[in-house]
């Protein structure tokens, strides 16, 4: 194969290459977006039910599935109200878990939501910059904190 | 930049990319699969039924193959066959994993690319660009990441508190490196510089032997970062890295040394 002939395909590899990239990446073509996001914060859940169990995060489509991709090209995406960067509001929160299966709902008389907003502190340090307390109950949710003290576990006091 | 052209050095490189190749499906055999949520196209595996794009008997049984095409190519039995057999087992085992990983992998298609021009040279196609292509691929995962995050964020990237959450959330607990990042948002934000000067910059690798090595030095310390952060297990990349753009300085040092 002469000089010429190798380089021709060699730029034809290139632009087949490039095209794929801009416009669908598909194997063995991949994108390197990783941590190519800049959050400010995220925040974590943890919930117990009126026995003070606690309920796995995914049962409640609720989980964390970022894993570093924030174009979230991956072959399972599962689904989840969690929004990577983005502190949910209370009637956000309460719209997803009202718009759960019925029958797991029917399971759960009440339940205790605490989260965890962590950023950057005033003094350059990283952690909680917010504790928040709900209590979800009758389809309602509550940030009412004599109504969290009073419903929920220690764990979750804690 | 130039390369040798002695047989040796092409084999050295032939070696490692192919120890790599099959140690990085030795990783991917071993991850869990995820078995929820939804599809969504990410490799040509994604076109298949879903029983066979989610059957992970399937998926070892091709990467046991691959394994093993990819053992008789590396010891030069039949390396035609075994060439063309072991890109397309690579392709086939890595796309049904990339189906269904439970998260981004990033890895792969580096190795894939440098099989394929292995695979090229053994039908004596790419003889005279063997290397520059081959560097071109192994850089183009750093160029690309860096632009990567230029286009996504921009220069606010470098802000401090997204390395923070990034180490936070996802490092491990007892990383010394993580700590030293949680406890100033400064040092998170120097540490972003230089990442991103080091990834957009990447392809000053072929410039200036001076560049080249505080380049060289800065992948190194970004890939010691990497493990001992988030163990990412990304290090492979840089054994080539080092082969394609350190080892030929030193050889042509202790060659001029030698003369």
């Amino acid at each position: 194969m002469t000089k010429r002939a190798e380089l021709i395909l060699i730029l034809s590899c290139a632009v087949l290459f490039f095209a794929s990239f801009l416009v669908y990446p598909l194997f063995p073509v991949q994108r390197y977006p990783l941590f190519a996001d800049a959050p400010t914060q995220y925040e974590t859940y943890q919930i117990l039910n009126s026995e003070g169990i606690r309920i796995p995060l995914s049962l409640l489509n609720l989980q964390n599935t970022y894993d570093g991709d924030p174009t979230f090209l991956v072959g399972r995406l599962p689904a989840t109200a969690y929004k990577w960067g983005h502190v949910l509001t209370a009637p956000e929160l309460e719209k997803h878990l009202n718009s759960l299966d019925e029958e797991l709902l029917a399971d759960i008389s009440y339940l205790c939501i605490q989260r965890s907003v962590f950023g950057t502190l005033s003094d350059d340090s990283f952690g909680v910059t917010a504790l928040d307390h709900f209590v979800w109950k009758d389809r309602k949710i509550s940030s009412d904190p004599t109504l969290f003290a009073s419903s929920c576990a220690t764990e979750v006091n804690q | 930049m130039r390369w040798p052209s002695t047989k040796k050095y092409f084999n050295g490189f032939r070696i490692l990319t192919l120890l790599s190749s099959l140690a990085l499906m030795m990783d991917q055999i071993f991850i869990r699969w995820r078995m929820d949520g939804k599809i969504q196209i990410v490799s040509l595996a994604g076109f298949l039924p879903e029983p066979l794009m989610t059957s992970h008997l399937l998926f070892q049984a091709i990467s046991v193959l691959f394994l093993a095409s990819g053992l008789l190519w590396l010891f030069c039995i039949q390396p035609k066959w075994t060439s063309i057999l072991s890109v397309v087992l690579f392709i086939f085992s890595t796309s049904l994993y990339l189906q269904n990983e439970p998260f981004g992998d990033h890895r792969q298609s580096v190795f894939c690319f440098l099989l394929m021009i292995l695979a090229a040279r053994e039908f004596q196609l790419l003889k005279h660009y063997f290397f520059p292509v081959a560097a071109s691929i192994v850089v183009s995962f750093y160029f690309l990441a860096g632009w990567e995050k230029i286009f996504y964020s921009g220069l606010s990237w470098v802000n401090g508190t997204s390395l923070q959450v990034f180490v936070h959330y996802m490092g491990y607990g007892n990383s010394h490196l993580r700590h030293w990042i949680l406890q100033s948002a400064t040092v998170a934000k120097f540490l972003q510089a230089g990442i991103l000067i080091l990834e957009c910059g990447s392809i000053f690798l072929f410039g200036p032997r001076f560049l080249r090595w505080a380049w060289l030095i800065g992948l190194v310390g970004f890939h010691i970062g990497i493990e001992e952060i988030f163990a990412y297990r990304y290090f492979l990349h840089l054994f080539l890295v080092l082969y394609l753009f350190a080892l030929p300085d030193i050889l042509e040092r202790r060659h001029e040394k030698n003369a």
